[in-house]
């Protein structure tokens, strides 16, 4: 089994070490290849069963789209072909078509038509309930960006507290076959156990036992009860 | 700017506001400076500036070394206006700056020091106008209002005037990014021959270079990025400090600052790394001032640094320690685990996290992101001299997660509903110190639980 974290070194942030740990504790056979920017991604030339990409600043955001523009099309058969790909935190703005900030614009790899508009001082902050086909997924959002022209994208799932891909949009993150893309930070597959077994079960066509599952159960099960008494889920506007 | 009536009305308002909350034994430090601005939102732009100012800022150490510059300002008995009692946000510099102006708005100093939250900076920065800044250090801190380093320096860089002259600490490759045009002095620690370095930080942020993104190559790593630092491919590397700290081993007690080719000697205790650098920015920005050095060693010498972050006390046989765990701070929290892992002579240890910022609500507003804590470098913690984990609050199963995935010892994790149990079910007779990590939102309740814990030693200890 073979899982490759794109430019480890740049989307690591806001604890998406976390993932990784996951990853790497329920599959202690696997190997992990962590490819360097503009290197040639391993997926383009190698079968790789499960892809993923973190949270960066948004200078990283430039370079990684500057970096995988020419491997579009392989990531388009990734996911035409059922492939596993995970884009957690603001990675998935980088999947669509522009970026717009301060005036400027940043053609995306316009995988999706979204566009993604970054505030350059505001930061939006909430704790996010998003209902999807794996069950109630919770996370944080904290965030430069909304997103617009979504309805043409496939939404991962409909948030019921927080905001989605806007503050006026419920919708969030993409489900594309097996492309998973969500700005929930957490880290996702940390904080949300049965997604995680889930998802990963379905992409390897086989049950995995997850690792921490226990633990992890029950810090989720802490989460959402406080996520169902709380008052306040977005914390600035 | 002119001033209006309405800023006058602001000031006068807010002054009224001071004198009622002395009266009442009130901590005046941010309410004032809330309906000063709330009356005349440019309230700084109109207020008398004093004829110098000096901020402290960047996301470590900036009330050490503002504590510092005030000390050594008090010795020089020279009156200045601060906020070392206060909050470095906009209402506490704005409160800093009403009690510092007389009702006909003349300022009563001809100094200001003031520490800054960096991320606030731009809303003080641009009226207050300083004449010096130091940028002690730039890590990641809370994702929720500080985003990323790279956001922090584009703040910075905004809001620093071009005329200030800036003080940065020369092994951060961030930091020295605010300087730009602007004059400058650098700071600098050397390597220590016997200091224990950390390379295997879960956060490195320096990996590629921050001007071409490719690999940088290091040929010393203290911690994080604050390191010596070399892009083969654009060149970008540790700019030439104007001061250079020195510590002959890292329990030396005299710390060596090199300027000029001119050495001067700090002669007190530097009982780490951090109050190493905190030392030489201070040194660095008398340096700048051009001020005499020998004099400024001199009181620097004198100073006892007095730190709400940490404090250690012997009860019979039991230590107790008291140590600053900021809350949604992965770099604080990972000095901080570091440096309990190599505390030789402590013992076996009992921890008491205590530095979730709603735990001490029965009922919290908000759930808090604590993503944080898988930035953070627990895995020092596993150890087999750590025998307690005692973990409570809303957030303790994700605390007892991430410790179990860091691969410290689940048998040894007491999970108790509240953070207040956790010194009610510590087990005494398993430990020889037990280290309280309190947050900056809980110090006072970290406070009364060392009190509790104080008198449960004396009653069951033998």
């Amino acid at each position: 089994m073979i899982i490759e974290w794109l430019n480890p070194e740049g989307t690591m942030l806001f604890g998406e070490r976390g993932n990784l740990d996951v990853l790497k504790a329920t599959f202690p056979e696997a190997t992990f290849i962590m490819t360097p920017l503009y290197s040639i991604p391993h997926f383009t030339q190698h079968t790789v069963d499960l892809v993923c990409v973190g949270s960066m600043t948004e200078r990283m955001q430039e370079q990684m789209i500057l970096w995988l523009t020419p491997y579009k099309e392989a990531l388009t058969q990734r996911i035409q072909h059922d492939q596993g790909m995970l884009w957690f935190g603001n990675s998935c703005e980088i999947l669509g078509h522009k970026i717009i900030r301060s005036n400027q614009e940043t053609l995306g790899l316009n995988l999706y038509s979204f566009l993604v508009n970054q505030e350059s001082i505001k930061r939006y902050n909430a704790l996010v309930g998003l209902e999807t086909k794996y069950g109630l997924i919770l996370g944080h959002k904290s965030t430069f960006s909304l997103l617009t022209q979504t309805e043409e994208t496939p939404s991962f799932g409909k948030v019921v507290q927080g905001f989605g891909h806007h503050l006026t949009d419920p919708m969030e993150g993409i489900h594309d076959h097996h492309l998973i893309a969500c700005s929930l930070l957490g880290p996702l597959l940390a904080l949300n156990p049965h997604f995680t077994q889930l998802y990963l079960s379905e992409v390897l066509k086989k049950e995995v036992k997850l690792a921490f599952e226990e633990d992890l159960t029950l810090a989720y099960n802490a989460k959402r009860s406080d996520f169902e008494t709380i008052k306040h889920y977005i914390y600035d506007k | 700017m002119k001033q209006t009536l309405r800023f006058f009305i602001a000031l006068w308002a807010s002054k009224s506001i001071i004198l009622l909350m002395r009266l009442l034994k009130r901590n005046a430090t941010h309410f004032p400076g809330d309906v000063a601005l709330k009356i005349d939102p440019n309230f700084l732009s109109h207020v008398s500036r004093p004829s110098h100012v000096i901020m402290i800022t960047g996301t470590n150490g900036k009330t050490s070394v503002t504590n510092m510059i005030l000390d050594v300002f008090a010795q020089d008995k020279i009156a200045v206006i601060h906020n070392a009692l206060g909050s470095n946000i906009l209402q506490g510099i704005t409160s800093s700056m009403i009690e510092g102006t007389t009702l006909t708005n003349k300022s009563k100093h001809e100094w200001a020091i003031l520490e800054v939250d960096e991320r606030s900076s731009r809303l003080m920065m641009p009226y207050l106008k300083p004449d010096y800044v130091i940028v002690n250090n730039l890590f990641r801190d809370s994702y929720r209002r500080n985003a990323h380093v790279e956001f922090i320096i584009g703040i910075l860089q905004n809001s620093i005037p071009e005329t200030a002259h800036v003080i940065v600490n020369g092994d951060d490759m961030f930091a020295t990014q605010v300087i730009q045009q602007r004059k400058h002095t650098i700071f600098s620690l050397q390597p220590i021959s016997d200091e224990v370095t950390r390379q295997d930080s879960r956060i490195h942020d320096g990996q590629l270079c921050p001007q071409c993104f490719h690999p940088m190559t290091f040929t010393f790593v203290r911690y994080h990025h604050l390191s010596h630092y070399y892009c083969p491919q654009c060149g970008n590397t540790n700019r030439n400090s104007d001061v250079v700290a020195m510590l002959s081993s890292i329990k030396s007690k005299q710390l060596h600052l090199n300027v000029h080719n001119q050495t001067y000697v700090v002669d007190r205790e530097v009982p780490s790394v951090n109050d190493a650098y905190n030392t030489a920015a201070v040194f660095a920005l008398f340096t700048a001032m051009g001020s005499d050095l020998a004099l400024r060693s001199k009181q620097l010498s004198s100073i006892k640094v007095v730190s709400s972050r940490f404090s250690e006390m012997m009860v019979k046989n039991k230590r107790i320690v008291g140590l600053l765990a900021k809350d949604q701070n992965p770099v604080a929290n990972s000095r901080l685990c570091d440096f309990l892992s190599t505390q030789p002579h402590w013992g076996r240890l009992g921890l008491c996290f205590m530095n979730e910022v709603h735990a001490h609500e029965d009922h919290p507003h908000e759930v808090e992101n604590m993503a944080y804590l898988y930035d953070t470098d627990f895995e020092y913690l596993n150890e087999s001299k750590i025998t307690q984990f005692m973990l409570g609050g809303h957030r303790r199963y994700e605390f007892r997660a991430r410790l179990v995935m860091a691969g410290c010892d689940p048998q040894a994790m007491v999970m108790v509903e509240k953070e207040d149990d956790e010194i009610d079910k510590i087990d005494l007779s398993q430990v020889d110190t037990i280290v309280l990590m309190y947050s900056t939102k809980n110090i006072f309740e970290g406070i009364a639980l060392r009190e509790k814990l104080i008198k449960r030693i004396q009653k069951e200890v033998l």
